[in-house]
């Protein structure tokens, strides 16, 4: 069928095997409900392929009764109708009739990949839309424990080798009736030693999809395995390109990548060992057999010469589906795979639904929080029994160490993106549960503090939040917040594209984009996350300045980095492991000389035109606490399922992390036995 | 004498110029050259696969001939030494075809992933090569794909497909002689040795692969849209769900659904648009032509009967017919690869091939840092844009000054930076070390004396003493100790469960903004550098880190000339000039004094802060008492 394939492609796929969860009755269920569109279809094209398979076995038949009917020695005389055909009669109908059925082969087979193509197109895209609706309705909490790029082969290639499989599983069953009919055909046509010969080249098909998917699936693994490590090089000598121009070191890094690459170089010969080895055995096991039937010809002197050269031929045909089938069979668990990890993405918790009372916001942009407890994993409390109560139009920077559940109050809890546990939050006199999401989202805006910038112009970027924004409005927006000036300065201005999430601009232009977007939008509420790698001097002084117009009449949450934010709160709230310590105005929490004092001073003070004590804080010098990267702390021991639950909460352990931790731990319960 | 040697060791360190290594782009003249180069440089390994290549296909026919002579041997002699001879000849054919097809297939192998390795460095060291310029117009994932998936792509034009598509060439070949030949064996003949069917195979097959050329041109295209569809689909969701957060909480759902249907329909158009016209392969309906035709005209002539052509002879041309069709079910693909791969050849020679505006001198002259530094009227727009950053930028800088630079948000600060890394070259203008123009220095030289702590430091996924050591890799242990602990870092090192050896990153130790830059003095500090660029705008840290900073940017400054980007205001007191950029161009240049005093942006900036004010006022006040100011 088609044109495609390659072993190496084949085995490439076998390699990806994984896991199934699902027993294969529900697997496949959920695969027909997709298949119901294109029932008529993939009937119409199953039925033509096997027509076209039928061609192919009766092909060699017509050329073998042709040698047999002009050999005198058989004196076969054909009557059709009560008509004795001459000879050359004969000749001319069996020719037209392999003209006929070798084109009808031609047709039937070419408008097979032609149906199926369009099965495939119209198939995919419908799983792919679904699965992608899905997914960005999915509750926050599946997409975070995901990441982006696992998502992506959801949506990508997993879909994809869904409707490969079903290409594999008609494939098969098309191979398996050409190994059936050309079976029969040899059973009847032939006497049974041609037979025996027959089956005696399966094991050598066998023998080949043996080495083929076990020794050539971990060559393949081991092939991208260096792969991945040559591309890792690469990927990371691009992205410091800079600093190695800047300290002249390409060469170095040149040396390093050149003895990666060898090691892929050495892993692909391998590969290329083992291919040449068990390819070309396909046609000498076909020659060896072909001998062995001429001999077994001549040795029982009762076969015609038609019937020697059909032996020859089938056997021939005969291979290949056995060779092709025995490879199917993996393939097709491999599709398996990959319909079980669609339908985790399909059966995943929606986002959140609205009640069924929910109304839309009023006009009280107030926000009171009364005794909230949070946690994301229902064990770990990251929010403990908070309150309090902020007016419309105020300000609250929130204070504390990292971890202490600032972005959780803020960013996570009040935009919805996740339910309290218990207690209740409340917007004017509203409880948030019992607001429609869609006016509660327009009437918050959120900063978070990685800036995220889609590839698309800056002008789109910003607009982003107000599609139907008129260019003018934007350049408005830009001008307050003195944003103008260096999108200004960028290449091609409003409409430079922003590539890479933003690489050619400075994390603080980043920010003030996202800014300009978010003020567009004009949110009652705002959330901001004061991007921690701070601006030079005087562009910070532009964006207070800039802040300080925007902050007005909005109820404002920002968690602070900076000196001048939390001199210009209305109050402060500081958080300490999850609880509510101190809430104020900077002059009282000072004087209180608590938690908040502490830290101004550990954090804050020194940003300014403060004096330092150099000597003084010396003296008290401490050493610094070394944080081991989850990966390093595993392999020394030092984690276990708890302690990795502990740290997702805390948000220290990242989607993609965890994903590689899950990996190295099978890996090491995979060896332990072992060892 | 032991202090001699050392100074002389230094001295040959301290000398090192850059090493002399061939670009791929300066070896081979055009892509074509580059992408035939495959063939000839592993000449030995090339021509052993290609002799086994031809005797393989010799062998390769010989068991449908076989076959064939075989049939008119047991027809005429009937079963007897002669055939047995024969069938045991088609086993040994078989054998030694397995065995010349291995060494063939094994040593092309060899030689093409051997090109594959080559040309990934090749690409990879111009690359890095290539200036700045190049590196911000050009996306680093788009490369790093070149580097990795493209090179695969070419390395798979040649192994399987050149050798795939010469061994059916050679094939086809040798079946269309079959029927020209006629080589007697005994009783029996070899070949069919009649023109008119010769002609017509001859023929028949040339409009084969016409056919099959025709197909693979006018399927390659579409593959490609198919591909670049594909890459649409992957990076519309790798954006969506990467930003998942912005897309909730603008509601925009809906709008990227709908995005998302339209790229997901259009890559279904192309797999439709692809099945179609690939699904109609005319080659194999030609065979299938041939093959009736060979069939009747060798029945008749063995109906004939006048010696013309025996059964025997019919089912060797027949065999060898069905044979081809066998072996050449993957031509298409083959010769689609090889087109694939020229394609992605030209690619990756045209960003090989960048035309770089930054010319290196032919002879670098020497920098003298005794001089002042000056810029001389020095414009700039980025290579390709006309929009100039800097405009008519003039200032002097004495040697071994403290120099802040300040300015906001696309006023050039970093762009000064970049130029005097001559990471680009100034548009009009130029910048001068005495009477040095920065043009007539070879980059390896201006960066041999300059070196740069970027904002957003980026460490390798390395241990510290390789991190550190980067900008020096001959640095002794003893060198890189210093360093640290110059830079305020080696206490923290040394706790880590490793030390020097202990990996920064995923695989080991997370460090914070703070200890980030002190790894960067400390690998600025190896270098030492003649011109500090500082890009000094740090995450949010506690007072001991700040304090730990303080000292190790002292410690890097001390000594040299330096130009600092900073939000640190005491780094502004402290400095000897402040230069002070807007929208391109300077607005003030002086002390902190100065411009307190006379630059009403300087003094904007500071009244936002505590205290600010009154610093002002009291500037104000001392004004008034000695009007000659301090």
């Amino acid at each position: 069928m088609g044109h495609g394939g390659g072993a190496g492609r084949m085995i490439g796929r076998i390699a990806d095997r994984k896991k199934v969860t699902r027993p294969t009755p529900v697997l496949l269920k959920a695969l027909s409900k997709y298949l119901k569109g294109f029932v008529g279809l993939l009937v119409l094209a199953a039925f033509l392929s096997l027509a076209y398979s039928a061609t192919q076995i009766l092909n060699p038949i017509i050329l073998s009764n042709g040698i047999d009917a002009i050999d005198p020695s058989l004196g076969k005389v054909i009557v059709w109708f009560g008509v004795t055909l001459s000879e050359r009669t004969i000749i001319i109908i069996y020719t037209l009739f392999y003209v006929l059925l070798g084109s009808f082969g031609f047709i039937l087979n070419s408008l097979t990949t032609r149906l199926l193509s369009k099965v495939r197109a119209d198939m995919v895209h419908k799983i792919r839309k679904d699965v992608y609706n899905k997914l960005i309705n999915a509750s926050m909490d599946y997409l975070k424990k995901e990441q982006s790029g696992n998502i992506t082969a959801r949506i990508t290639s997993d879909t994809d080798e869904v409707s490969t499989g079903l290409q594999v599983f008609i494939s098969i069953a098309v191979q398996l009736f050409l190994l059936v009919t050309t079976l029969v055909v040899i059973l009847i046509r032939l006497p049974w030693q041609i037979v025996l010969i027959c089956l005696g080249s399966i094991p050598f098909a066998l023998l080949l999809s043996f080495v083929l998917s076990t020794i050539g699936r971990r060559i393949v693994l081991g092939i991208r395995q260096t792969f991945g490590i040559v591309s890792g090089k690469i990927a990371e000598s691009f992205a410091g390109i800079a600093v190695s121009k800047a300290f002249n070191q390409e060469g170095n890094l040149s040396s390093q990548m050149r003895v990666l690459n060898q090691e892929n170089y050495k892993m692909s010969k391998k590969f290329g060992l083992m291919m040449n080895i068990m390819m070309p055995l396909i046609s000498s096991i076909s020659s060896i057999v072909t001998a062995a039937i001429l001999w077994m010809g001549g040795y029982l002197a009762s076969i015609s010469i038609g019937q020697i050269f059909l032996g020859t031929i089938l056997a021939a045909q005969f291979l290949r589906p056995v060779a092709h089938l025995s490879l199917s069979f993996p393939q097709l668990q491999t599709s398996l795979g990959a319909v079980d990890r669609v339908l985790d993405v399909l059966e995943a918790s929606p986002s959140i639904p609205d009640a069924p009372d929910a109304e839309p916001l009023g006009n009280d942009y107030s926000v009171s929080f009364e005794h909230v407890w949070f946690s994301y994993d229902n064990e770990n409390w990251v929010l403990k029994d908070i309150t309090f109560q902020v007016e419309e139009g105020e300000m609250v920077a929130l204070v504390g160490e990292t971890g202490a559940g600032k972005t959780t109050l803020a960013s996570m809890l009040l935009t919805r993106f996740y339910d309290i546990q218990k207690g209740s939050i409340k917007i004017g006199a509203q409880d948030i549960k019992k607001i429609a999401q869609k006016s509660l989202r327009k009437a918050i805006g959120l900063i978070p503090q990685e800036p995220y910038l889609f590839t698309a112009t800056v002008l789109e970027n910003i607009k982003y939040g107000k599609a139907d924004a008129t260019d003018e409005e934007v350049y408005t927006i830009c001008k307050m917040i003195g944003a103008d000036t260096f999108i200004e300065a960028l290449p091609n201005g409003y409409q430079t594209v922003v590539r890479e999430g933003g690489k050619q601009l400075s994390a603080g232009q980043r920010q003030i984009i996202t800014i300009a977007r978010t003020m567009l939008a004009d949110p009652k509420i705002l959330i901001l996350d004061e991007a921690t790698s701070r601006l030079d001097a005087y562009s910070e002084s532009l964006v207070q300045v800039a802040q300080r117009t925007l902050f007005k009449k909005r109820t404002t949450f920002v968690i602070a980095h900076r000196l001048s934010t939390i001199f210009d709160a209305n109050k402060i709230i500081v958080l300490s492991h999850g609880e509510l310590v101190e809430m104020g105005s900077h002059e009282e929490l000072i004087r209180k000389k608590g938690l908040y004092a502490d830290i101004y001073e550990t954090y804050y003070k020194f940003q300014g035109l403060e004096e330092i004590d150099v000597e003084k804080v010396l003296e008290e010098e401490e050493e610094e606490e070394v944080e081991l990267s989850p990966l390093a702390m595993m392999e020394m021991g030092m984690l276990d399922p708890e302690k990795i639950k502990k740290m997702v909460a805390e948000g220290k352990i990242s989607p993609a992390m965890l994903e590689q931790l899950k990996k190295k731990m099978a890996q090491k319960k995979a060896k332990t036995p072992i060892d | 004498m032991v202090t001699q040697q050392i100074t002389q060791k230094k001295a040959y360190k301290t000398e090192k110029t850059k090493p002399p290594r061939q670009l791929a782009t300066e070896k081979y003249r055009s892509m074509n050259h580059w992408f035939w180069s495959g063939l000839t440089r592993y000449p030995g390994l090339m021509f052993i696969s290609i002799t086994f290549l031809i005797i393989n296909a010799v062998i390769s026919i010989l068991p449908g001939v076989l076959l064939g002579l075989g049939i008119d041997v047991l027809k005429t002699e009937g079963y007897g030494r002669n055939f047995i001879i024969i069938v045991v000849l088609i086993i040994s054919a078989a054998l030694i075809g397995w065995l010349t097809s291995f060494l063939s297939g094994y040593l092309w192998g060899i030689a093409s992933y051997r090109f594959e390795r080559d040309i990934r460095e090749e690409f990879f060291d111009v690359v890095q090569e290539h200036s700045m310029a190049f590196h911000d117009e050009h996306d680093s994932g788009i490369l790093l794909s070149m580097a990795m998936n493209e090179t695969n792509q070419i390395r798979f034009a040649y192994h399987p497909s050149i050798r795939q598509v010469v061994s059916s060439f050679l094939s086809i070949l040798l079946t269309t002689s079959y029927f020209f030949i006629r080589i007697p064996i005994g009783s029996e003949f070899i070949g069919v040795g009649n023109w008119p069917i010769g002609l017509m195979i001859t023929f028949g097959f040339s409009l084969y692969i016409f056919l099959a050329w025709v197909y693979a041109r006018r399927v390659g295209p579409i593959r490609r849209e198919l591909a670049t569809e594909l890459g649409n689909v992957s990076s519309a969701s790798q954006e969506t769900f990467r930003g998942i957060e912005v897309v909730r909480s603008f509601d925009n759902e809906k709008t990227e659904e709908m995005k998302f249907t339209q790229v997901s329909l259009r890559l279904a158009d192309k797999i439709r648009k692809e099945g179609y016209l690939s699904s109609f392969y005319w080659p194999a309906l030609i065979m299938v032509l041939f093959t009736a035709a060979s069939f009747g005209i060798g029945l008749w002539f063995v109906l004939q009967d006048n010696g013309l052509m025996s059964v025997g002879q019919l089912s060797s041309m027949l065999t060898l017919l069905i044979q081809l069709v066998i072996l050449n079910f993957m031509l298409p693909i083959r010769l689609l690869a090889i087109q694939a791969g020229r394609i992605n050849a030209r690619r990756i020679w045209d960003v090989m091939t960048f035309k770089d505006p930054l010319i290196e001198p032919v002879k670098s002259k020497k920098l003298d840092w005794s001089r002042p530094l000056v810029f001389q009227n020095v414009s700039f727009s980025y290579p390709g844009k006309e929009k100039l950053v800097l405009k008519d930028v003039s200032f002097t800088i004495p040697p071994g000054s403290r120099v802040a630079l300040l300015g906001g948000p696309g006023s050039g600060k970093s762009t000064i930076l970049k130029l005097l890394l001559r990471l680009y070259d100034p548009t009009s203008g130029a910048i001068f070390l005495g009477d040095t123009n920065l043009r007539e220095v070879s980059t390896f030289d201006v960066r041999k004396d300059v070196t740069l702590v970027e904002q957003d430091i980026f460490l390798f996924g390395a241990s510290f003493k390789d991190n550190i050591a980067f900008s020096k890799p001959e640095a002794s242990m003893e060198e890189i100790k210093t360093a640290a602990r110059r830079a305020q870092i080696d206490k923290f090192i040394e706790s880590t469960p490793k030390g020097y050896d202990t990996i920064i990153g995923e695989r080991g130790v997370t460090l914070s903004g703070g200890q980030r830059q002190r790894i960067a003095i400390a690998r600025a500090l190896l270098a030492e550098p003649k011109l500090l660029l500082l890009d000094d705008s740090t995450s949010a840290v506690d007072i001991k880190t700040e304090i730990r900073l303080r000292l190790a940017m002292e410690e890097l400054i001390k000594g040299r000339t330096s130009i600092i980007v900073t939000q640190r205001l005491s780094t502004l007191v402290d400095s000897d000039l402040i230069l002070f950029l807007d929208k391109g161009r300077v607005i003030d240049l002086g002390t902190h004094e100065e411009l307190l005093e006379r630059c009403s942006e300087y003094q904007f900036m500071l009244s936002l802060l505590p205290r600010g004010k009154e610093l002002i006022n009291k500037k104000k006040e001392s004004r008034v008492k000695t009007p000659k100011g301090g």
